[in-house]
């Protein structure tokens, strides 16, 4: 006898094959469709139901993204001739080198006289000498408003070294954008 | 706190097995296939995206107009392949989810299984990269939403000398350099997750990655009637000048997004992180009990590499035969460190016979946990203990159920690690030698056996297909398979009952049979002497 021709139902008529009674058939079909509906529904609805709202909608959007490198935080200044009197040219370069360090930036966001945003960075890269960078987000309501900009990015304690100060009427859903221009030296917003 | 968690839900996850067992029989029951339904919906997921990315256009301008294009104007084909898309990612979700959960309750992820589980921690990640960076082709205000919103968690980390959100920014912001760089990523994040699934299985043997026929056929059915029935849209096209104020997340994907604008992306990296890394390290949080491993005894092993064909988790390996005088050339080496202690290749062995007439029976490979020996003994006790009219012996496997709780005066309990580590010899020898009426294997469900594949391997041992298999001369009748698990412990109390029956019946027609060959014998051997005459 070849075993191998032997099927699983053939030999074992009870247990190894699922004994499936006639009644059970039907019932088994509807199961299985109420199943496939279920899973359907349940794919369909969650893979874009329910809706998220990100933001209010009545509200804006005010952000600010830019990288600004503070002023260094020692001064570099030429050795006068009085000073370099004696030195060699190797002691006049070292003698006025001078740390690449540099200091913290200040950014100051006000809408309608109220401060929402305040935040100093410290400037990036191991020596610190890198620009530092922001990048904020803040939700308003829609509507007219007066934004001002400031920015310190000296070593001073107090006041700023620009500012800007814009009157806009912001649409519901807008993203406001606050950029820092390195080269013109001035806030721009979009 | 974990294991009695775990304890807890077990029982209503083996119940919802059970229920599943009886919409669609042990064979195609879906849920003892979620990995290989996964691998299913990767492979729609991947001939579908081909498909579309063919008419998709990839500059930044144009992606919106040709996803609006294929999916309205060419519904038909490229519309229902891009809805088929979606969906087969979202059931990838859904079943990888549900596949992990089930293998951390039924406790299948620790000891030296532990490789397919921490392999399976980056499959997670992978997948939701998979997904999200899809989202963001079709440059709608979802992915608008979407993509500003991971770039700014990654942001946040603090490694990019300029925030990649910037990219973003405003209107003209976004060119089409960084837009093909999006594509690519959705390209070759999902080749790395084939590459990762491929990893997540290689410490498994005959790693089932295709579902049976009609489980394939009833997943590509529901995902390509739900693609006809509610085709995929888009949202209006992204505008950088706006923020989405209404968006519609897929939710299996995107379930993140609403706890990074809630809580930060700082408190969202320590989540994914710190649950990612939790789930990661399960296997040593809740160790397993130490089991001893398979050992090969050499003088018993003919290289026939059964065990080798046999193992489910690749513990077994064929190498040249260090003993020199052998006559075989192969022998089978056991890697400790992949080895569950199952015994299935016990059952394999050719030389796993009950039959031989040591003391001590000494096969080629065995785990000492429950040694084949010590099973003989066992048979040898129960089976002198029998004092009923119906004398049945039942194997069973220590994880499908309570075993002492069958016995009684007509039936003997051996219990085994895997229903696999019974060779079908011992079946015969239970009725030659042991004078059992009846044979009663007690595995686990089938589909869902603990160690993978005994109740396979046991099967198709029983019906011939696999060495060593049940000589043909044994009367199938007196042989009873049960695939349960312990929550089917009354289902399997009537069938032994039943079993029990069928055996009366049985012998009464055995005994009429040899009764009649008898009477035929008697009247032969009066008529042939006349015939001589």
């Amino acid at each position: 006898m070849d075993v191998h021709k032997i099927t699983a139902d053939k030999y074992f008529p009870k247990g190894i094959k699922d004994s499936i009674p006639k009644s059970v058939v039907i019932r088994r079909y509807v199961f299985q469709a109420i199943f496939a509906v279920f899973t359907m529904a349940f794919i369909g609805y969650f893979s874009h139901s329910p809706v998220y709202h990100p933001i209010d909608e009545n509200h804006a959007l005010i952000k600010v993204s830019f990288s600004h490198p503070g002023e260094r935080k020692d001064k570099c200044g030429k050795l006068t001739s009085e000073q370099a009197k004696g030195m060699t040219a190797k002691e006049r370069v070292r003698s006025s080198l001078c740390s690449r360090e540099r200091v913290p930036v200040t950014l100051k966001i006000d809408v309608d006289g109220k401060t929402i945003y305040e935040e100093t960075k410290q400037p990036g890269g191991l020596s610190k000498d890198g620009a530092s960078l922001f990048y904020n987000k803040d939700f308003v309501p829609a509507g007219h408003h007066e934004i001002t900009v400031q920015m310190r990015d000296t070593d001073r304690t107090e006041g700023f070294d620009y500012e800007h100060t814009e009157k806009v009427e912001l649409e519901p859903g807008q993203n406001f954008v606050i950029v820092f221009n390195d080269e013109k030296g001035r806030f721009f917003v979009y | 706190m974990l294991t009695s968690i775990k304890r807890g839900m077990r029982i209503p996850i083996l119940w919802l097995e059970g229920i599943f067992d009886f919409i669609f029989g042990q064979r195609f029951n879906p849920i003892y296939h979620l990995g290989a339904l996964t691998w299913f919906f990767y492979w729609i997921v991947c001939f579908s995206g081909i498909y579309i990315y063919i008419l998709f256009d990839t500059g930044v301008n144009n992606a919106h107009p040709s996803v609006e294009w294929l999916t309205n104007d060419h519904w038909w084909h490229a519309g229902i392949m891009r809805s088929m898309h979606r969906y087969a990612s979202d059931a990838m979700v859904i079943f990888m989810a549900v596949h992990m959960l089930r293998e951390f309750l039924l406790d299948r992820y620790h000891g030296v299984r532990w490789f397919a589980w921490f392999t399976g921690v980056p499959l997670i990640w992978m997948l939701i990269t998979s997904g999200i960076t899809g989202y963001w082709l079709v440059w709608d205000e979802l992915a608008q939403y979407m993509a500003i919103a991971s770039f700014e968690w990654l942001d946040w980390l603090g490694i990019f000398s300029e925030p990649i959100a910037n990219n973003f920014l405003k209107e003209g912001s976004l060119g089409d350099r960084f837009f093909t760089l999006l594509i690519f990523m959705h390209i070759f994040v999902p080749i790395g997750l084939l590459f990762l699934m491929w990893i997540h299985l290689l410490r498994l043997n005959h790693a089932e990655t295709t579902p049976p026929r009609p489980i394939a056929l009833g997943a590509f059915l529901i995902i390509f009637l739900l693609s006809l029935a509610f085709p995929v849209s888009s949202h209006a096209p992204a505008d950088l000048g706006k923020v989405p104020t209404a968006v519609g997340l897929d939710w299996f994907y995107m379930a993140g997004y609403p706890i990074l604008d809630l809580l930060g992306p700082g408190v969202l990296w320590v989540l994914a992180v710190g649950v990612s890394g939790f789930i990661a390290v399960l296997p040593w949080i809740i160790p397993r009990k130490p089991h001893a491993v398979a050992v090969v005894d050499l003088p018993n092993c003919n290289g026939c590499g059964r065990c080798f064909e046999d193992c489910p988790f690749g513990a077994v390996n064929m190498q040249k035969r260090t003993d020199p005088d052998s006559r075989y050339d192969l022998e089978a080496v056991v890697k400790e460190s992949f080895c569950t202690g199952c015994a299935i290749c016990t059952g394999s062995c050719p030389a796993s016979t009950p039959y031989r007439k040591s003391e001590e029976l000494v096969t080629g490979i065995d785990v000492a946990d429950i040694a084949l020996t010590a099973l003989r003994r066992k048979m040898h006790s129960e089976a002198e203990r029998l004092t009923g009219k119906t004398k049945v012996l039942v194997f069973g496997c220590d994880f499908s159920w309570d075993a002492q709780s069958y016995e009684s005066d007509e039936v003997g309990v051996i219990g085994a690690i895997c229903i696999g580590q019974i060779p079908p010899s011992f079946i015969e020898y239970a009725l030659n030698r042991c004078g059992a009426d009846g044979v009663f294997l007690r595995g686990c469900r089938k589909g869902d056996c603990f160690h993978r594949l005994g109740v396979y391997w046991t099967e198709e041992r029983l019906t011939g297909y696999r060495d060593p298999y049940l000589r043909p001369r044994i009367a199938r009748e007196q042989v009873r398979v049960s695939w349960a698990a312990p929550t089917d412990k009354n289902r399997t109390a009537e069938q032994l009952e039943e079993f029990k029956r069928d055996l009366v019946e049985f012998k009464a027609a055995q005994a009429a049979r040899e009764a009649e060959d008898a009477a035929a014998k008697v009247k032969s051997a009066d008529v042939a002497p006349a015939a001589g005459e």
